[in-house]
């Protein structure tokens, strides 16, 4: 039971069922939980088979994330208190997920993540993602941490073209990515990025601007898949990808000018080459960064 | 390069001398100086002579002394340089013939005259005399003076030598039709033709001065304006409105009405026989205005040709365009065709007329046998349209042609007239370049033709800059010599001052209608690498028309080298942006990596030829993987294995816009972006719908069904795009739209692209995709006034929770899941008679009745949770609690106190009233009925007397029957209804004691009143309570009740009113029996009551 093992439910659903049992005061049993989730409707023609694999996979992913748990046998009771919003339950399990074990069957969601920015840098780009889902899939479970032992069954890859369903809608949930037309999951961690540096500045005492080191330390830690992050960092070692340097890797530098451009935050350039990181080239304006201001002037609405 | 690249080399004044577009009108050393040798034309001669395809041989051929006769068409479109081959014979004829250049000057007749009589000179100027005597009117006289003549023209029997169509104009009574007063006044046609005629203010382009099929037409919408006209005429223009209706789509789309007179397949026959007939007689109508006899041009050559005869001297006439002599063309042509071969009076002639194609398919016919040569100087496309002119069929000969006047504007005044006196050699035409130091560097970076620079030009400029000429008018063909002079070379040449100041390109290049603005529109990638390098906006346009023209447009934005050996981006030569002094846009394009190389992965067991993790930064031994040169294509979806997250999107991978209307939208992005309006809207709703999905993708909730209704393809616009309001979603005109917008149809067309622009792209869509998502969030809130939330999933699960229990579908009291699955459900027949409730119950059931199905479908629709293809599951948790919440109160969710929802919401607003509605009448009802309940009830049991139903019933049935009997008009109305109630509760089982209809109700009826924990439980009571049998129960009491009261009171009445009349015995007996019946019927009513 872990998060990419279920792969028939959605975020949404996890969500959906978290705030069923805390309106029913927090448990429920599985006939009730059946009954509100596919409900019979009399007139309405039901879709989908009569097994209710999806309600267990449901339960088992919502429970792998630690957030319920089974008293007794058919009985779900919550363990936490569930976020008002769905917005806070994406930051939820953001935190938990950057919270766990290496060896917790979960680590691989966050792992994989980091191995996709990794070999971004790697390949120089993101052509690498057109390749089919298996081999995709291959490339990145070659570049997470190994398992114990070596795997040569597919199905109990750490990570596979089957886990890659669920991992991508977490991913798109979480804020790291967008679903690129015409390709595949593309790594974009601008609403998380941004997402973050606002709970960072509501739960610390921040100056306005960071030197592009601090700001980078900082991210490394709440973010921990993207440039200096442990998770980062061991899929570097494991590509054997040279150290960054004062270098942003591609999927920040991006994601750092369009906050930029949208005025989210302030990409200050003005420095000596030894204060400053380099940007991935392209052309934009800002080729390096010396500090960060973390807020912009941007209008969402 | 030894040298650096020198400045500007030519000047404006030069320039200007240079770059007289009509040939005719520079001097003849400026003219020579550009001369082209002209080859490669198509000939056909019917001289037995075949000549060499080339101006030199033509000469040769037409001047040759034995040349006695010749009647030679150059034909090409406008401005494919007739002229110039026209203006080059006459400079190198030999002066031993009398040679008349007639030029095309302002394009009139009367200016063609007036050549005609100037070239005659002193010596022959007396032969023009008697030829024209010009009417002197105005030209709105004249204009009516043609249009009396083109009528008059239409009578029968008018022309001396008839012209064949008589009969048919009599018949539909033409001169009646085109001499009607309304139609002289409203008929625009005769006024066209004039003005053309008189050079159309100097614009007249060898356009024809004919009436064409749009004349026709608009005779015909004359037609409700003309009365009094013959019915025949009428007849006609009935037809010709039917004929010319057809042509009206063509018209508007701008088609030029001569291409409709050559579509055979066009069936307008009247319309085709109108227009002869007024084009047969045009010229004697013209003529007659002009004072120019039928003979009088025919005459005048003839007596010319005569006195050159005595001279033994050739004529020979070269007239530059032949529609300028429209009007007298015939008479004109009449005189060049006569051959003296054929007669001993007149001197030889040699004639060259310029004429268009469409001129020459229209004289073909008559004087084939009379044409000795006839050059083309165009060819006919396989695409259509005009024909392509040979002269600068090729890059290479668009690339000498221009640098011809390149060398020429370099040349100095002096020096070029020092060439011309010389004896104007073409092949010693100074040449700057020659002696120029800056030679090397230049030729590096802008390219020569023949050993002339084309700077500041370059071999791309000359072909984008002429290839994407368009005539907005569509009226001729501007890939001419005269198109490349005035389109191409002009806007760049005559501002030389731009260079001098870093200005450019220059601004000019944008300025002619002949460039259109769409070719100069860069891709959203090109434009940000402008935007990158160069902060400045005026100096962002000129790299913004360097890149689009000076580029090769054949590949994406990349850098690359030239065959000099010099850097260029996308084909434009370091060289020429230092020139230009703007700014090397390569920066940063050379390498899609970063600039410390990444290693090719590698993972398992440690690579010896790979540095360790922690090997300290410097150069990196192992190679990176180059960037692949090749442009990559998106993969298609199919190999993509992608997959929905939330499902219920359109794919726009089976784009419902096709590729062809995808790659127009892609254009109009561009312009889009700088500001101009968007066409083909319907392209566009669908589009911006299907990026409404995919930014959708992005929200933590799919908001199904509400989406929908606030992001209809009505709804959602661009910027600018037309009128919007609050109801519009309009996506801004800003950089990560306009951008965004361009990646996406170039990702939806799967253009191969670089890989740095792929990476450009992808970011892009990414940036457009998120910023959308943010938006559309945003406008849902507003649309929904979630200022302060509130829940319309809950509010709406409450109304119709409301709604199912007091139709006594479920009661409140049920566990909550299947509260949850009645509500969603179809409904049924009520069960809790409603009507028979209290009015606020009965009220709010029927304030739902309309809109309960739609707030269903809709809270369906926002609950679900698709996933792929499996079995959805409903979002349950999110009214779970607000289900609760109305059992535990009695009240709902909050609502918007004021809420506004416009067209496309209604449902919302309507939810919002219910709602409202609920939450105000609700909590009363359970205890309100319960009220109404208990009263019934006890009236109930006061009329039962402590009987049972049945029993009370038996006895009213007995004193019922007896009074009956006695009486018979005694209450029968009120028995009646009684009866009938009575059978409705026998048919209930009411009247069966041991029926489990009246065990309810006696149950209900004997139970006492019990206390509540709350509002719901008090209302699934009431629920509870056998309402339909109570309500039959009570009804029949009450009959039984007024039944009897009736019988009772005939009775007594019938008693006293009989006391005192009559026969005695009667009466006596009667009384008698009357008292035994009144006894026994009180005794029964004492019963009953």
């Amino acid at each position: 039971m872990s998060l990419l093992s279920d792969t028939n439910y959605s975020p949404q659903r996890v969500y959906a069922l978290l705030r069923l049992l805390e309106a029913q005061d927090g448990q429920l049993g599985f006939d009730s939980i059946r009954t509100w989730l596919k409900p019979t409707l009399r007139g309405v023609e039901q879709k989908g088979s009569e097994e209710h694999t999806n309600i267990r996979q449901l339960l088992g992913a919502t429970a792998s994330l630690g957030l319920i748990e089974s008293p007794s046998q058919n009985q779900y009771k919550l363990t936490a208190p569930v976020p008002a919003t769905i917005e806070g339950f994406a930051d939820a399990v953001h935190d938990r997920l950057v919270a766990l074990d290496a060896d917790h069957a979960d680590s691989i969601v966050l792992e994989a993540y980091a191995a996709m920015v990794v070999l971004t840098e790697a390949e120089q780009g993101t052509s690498w993602l057109d390749l089919n889902a298996k081999d995709r899939a291959a490339k990145i479970n070659k570049a997470v941490p190994a398992a114990d032992a070596d795997e040569e069954d597919e199905e109990k890859k750490r990570f596979n073209a089957t886990k890659s369903s669920p991992w991508k809608r977490w991913m798109i949930f979480l804020g790291l990515g967008v679903s690129m037309p015409r390709s595949d999951f593309y790594p974009y961690p601008a609403q998380r990025l941004e997402r973050e540096v606002v709970r960072l500045r509501s739960e610390q005492s921040l100056p306005r601007a960071l030197e592009i080191e601090a700001f980078i330390g900082r991210i490394a830690e709440r973010m921990p898949y993207l440039d200096g992050g442990r998770l980062f960092l061991a899929s570097v070692e494991r590509v054997r990808l040279p150290p960054l340097g004062r270098r942003v890797s591609r999927v920040l530098s991006g994601t750092l000018r369009d906050l930029h451009d949208d005025k989210r935050l302030v990409l200050d350039a003005i420095g000596d080459a030894k204060e400053t990181y380099a940007l991935t080239q392209e052309p934009h304006p800002v080729r390096n960064i010396k500090a960060v201001t973390l807020e912009g002037q941007a209008n969402n609405g | 390069m030894a040298e650096a690249m020198h400045g500007t080399c030519w000047t404006e004044d030069r320039a200007h001398a240079v770059l007289r577009s009509v040939a005719l009108a520079n001097d003849e050393a400026e003219f020579l100086a550009v001369h082209q040798p002209i080859r490669d034309f198509q000939v056909s001669t019917t001289t037995g002579r075949g000549i060499e395809a080339s101006d030199e041989a033509l000469l040769a051929d037409l001047s040759d002394p034995e040349t006695r006769y010749a009647f030679c068409i150059v034909e090409g479109e406008p401005g494919a340089g007739k002229s110039h081959l026209i203006r080059w014979l006459d400079v190198k004829w030999n002066a031993d013939d009398l040679v008349m250049l007639i030029e095309r000057a302002d394009g009139s007749l009367t200016g063609t005259l007036r050549q005609l009589r100037d070239q005659l000179g002193a010596q022959y100027g007396y032969l023009f005399e008697n030829l024209a005597q010009s009417v002197e009117a105005s030209f709105d006289g004249r204009v009516k003076l043609f249009h009396a003549n083109l009528a008059a023209s239409l009578s029968k029997s008018f022309f001396e030598t008839p012209m064949g169509d008589e009969d048919w104009c009599a018949t539909w009574e033409l001169e009646r039709l085109i001499g009607h007063q309304a139609v002289q006044e409203r008929w625009g046609g005769p006024e066209r033709i004039l003005k053309v005629m008189s050079g159309d203010g100097g614009q007249r382009n060898s356009a024809s001065a004919s009436f064409n099929l749009y004349d026709i037409a608009d005779l015909a919408q004359v037609q409700l304006a003309v009365e009094g006209l013959p019915p025949k005429a009428l007849m006609l223009m009935r037809t010709l409105k039917k004929e010319t209706d057809r042509i009206a789509p063509a018209r508007a789309a701008d088609v030029p009405a001569a291409e409709l007179e050559l579509d055979e397949t066009l069936e307008i026959p009247q319309a085709r026989r109108l227009l002869k007939a007024l084009n047969d007689r045009r010229n004697f109508a013209v003529q007659h205005i002009l004072g120019i006899t039928v003979d009088g041009l025919r005459d005048m050559f003839f007596k010319l040709r005569k006195e050159l005869l005595k001279e033994k001297r050739r004529l020979v006439l070269l007239l530059e365009d032949v529609t300028s002599w429209e009007g007298i063309d015939g008479q004109l042509i009449d005189s060049l065709v006569v051959d003296a071969r054929t007669r001993s009076d007149v001197c030889d002639m040699i004639s060259v007329v310029g004429m268009t194609p469409l001129y020459l398919k229209g004289i073909q016919g008559n004087y084939s046998g009379r044409i000795t040569h006839v050059l083309r100087l165009g060819r006919v496309r396989q695409s259509g349209g005009f024909q392509e002119t040979i002269q600068l069929a090729t890059e290479e000969s668009q690339a000498e042609f221009a640098s011809r006047y390149l060398r020429a504007v370099r040349i100095d005044r002096p020096e070029l007239e020092a060439w011309h006196k010389a004896g104007a050699n073409p092949e010693t035409v100074p040449n700057k370049c020659q002696t120029c130091v800056g030679r090397d560097a230049c030729f590096a970076a802008f390219g020569a033709s023949d050993g002339i620079g084309l700077f500041p030009f370059n071999r791309n400029a000359i072909t984008n800059m002429f290839e994407k000429l368009e005539d907005p008018k569509g009226t001729q063909s501007l890939h001419t010599p005269r198109g490349m002079i005035q389109g191409v070379l002009a806007p760049v040449l005559l501002y030389p001052s731009r260079l001098d100041a870093g200005e450019f390109p220059p601004a000019e290049i944008e300025f002619s209608e002949w460039m259109p603005e769409r070719s100069l529109q860069p891709s959203g990638f090109l434009a940000q690498v402008i935007d990158a390098a160069e902060p400045d906006l005026g100096r962002r346009e000129q790299l913004r028309r360097l890149m689009m023209l000076w580029g090769d447009r054949t590949s994406e934005v990349h850098v690359g080298v030239t065959a000099e050996g010099m850097r260029s981006v996308s084909g434009v030569a370091e060289g020429v942006f230092e020139a230009f002094r703007l700014p090397w846009l390569g920066e940063g394009l050379d390498s899609a990596g970063t600039p410390s190389a990444a290693v090719a992965v590698q993972p398992g067991t440690p690579s010896s030829d790979v540095p360790a993790p922690e090997a300290p930064a410097g150069p990196t031994p192992a190679a990176p993987p180059p960037p692949s040169p090749t442009p990559i294509s998106p993969l298609s979806a199919t190999t993509s294995g992608r997959s929905s997250p939330s499902g219920g999107r359109s794919s726009p991978t089976s784009p419902a816009v096709s590729t062809t209307r995808l790659k127009a939208l892609a254009e109009q992005a561009l312009l889009w972006r700088d500001g101009k309006p968007i066409s083909d809207p319907s392209a566009w709703e669908i589009l911006l719908i299907d990026l409404m999905n995919e930014a959708r993708e992005l929200l933590p909730e799919p908001r199904f069904g509400l989406w929908e209704r606030v992001f209809t393809k009505d709804n959602v616009k661009l910027e600018g795009s037309g009128r919007t309001d609050i109801r519009h979603f309009v996506i801004p005109r800003e950089d990560w739209a306009t951008r965004g917008i361009e990646a996406y149809l170039t990702n939806r067309l799967g253009t191969a692209l670089q890989p740095l622009q792929l990476e450009s792209n992808r970011r892009a869509i990414a940036r457009l995709l998120r910023r959308l998502a943010e938006l559309a969030s945003a406008q849902l809130e507003r649309r929904l006034a979630q200022d302060d939330p509130w829940s319309i999933d809950g509010a709406t699960a409450q109304v119709l929770l409301a709604r199912a229990w007091l139709r006594g579908a479920i009661a409140p009291d049920s566990p909550l899941e299947e509260q949850f699955q009645e509500l969603l459900s179809e409904e049924q027949e009520a069960k809790s008679l409603p009507d028979d409730r209290v009015e606020s119950w009965g009220e709010l059931v029927k304030a739902t009745s309309y809109w309960h199905d739609k707030l269903r479908g809709m809270l369906r629709q926002s609950l679900n949770l698709p996933l792929g293809s499996g079995a959805p599951l409903m979002n349950a948790g999110v009214v779970a609690g607000a289900m609760k919440a109305l059992r535990d109160t009695m009240r709902t969710v909050p609502v918007p106190a004021k809420p506004e929802f416009s067209k496309g919401l209604e449902e919302i607003g309507k939810l919002v009233e219910l709602a409202r509605q609920t939450d105000g009448q609700l909590r009363h009802i359970p205890e309100r009925e319960n009220k109404s309940l208990s009263q019934r009830k006890e009236r109930a049991l006061a009329l039962l007397r402590q009987s049972s139903f049945s029993h009370h019933l038996a006895k009213v049935d007995d004193a019922m029957t007896r009074t009956v009997s006695a009486f018979v008009q005694a209450a029968p109305v009120q028995y009646q209804e009684y009866s009938t109630a009575r059978a409705r509760s026998a048919n209930a089982g009411l009247l069966n004691e041991a029926d489990p209809a009246w065990e309810r109700l006696a149950d209900y009826l004997l139970s006492d009143d019990v206390g509540f924990q709350g509002e719901a439980e008090k209302l699934a009571h009431t629920l509870g309570v056998p309402i339909a049998s109570l309500r039959l129960a009570l009804e029949t009491l009450e009959k039984a009740e007024l039944a009897v009261d009736a019988a009772y009171k005939y009775a007594r009445a019938f008693v006293e009113g009989n006391q005192s009349a009559g026969d005695l015995s009667v009466v006596q007996s009667f009384g008698e029996r009357l008292a035994a019946a009144a006894e026994r019927l009180q005794t029964k009513l004492d019963e009953v009551a």
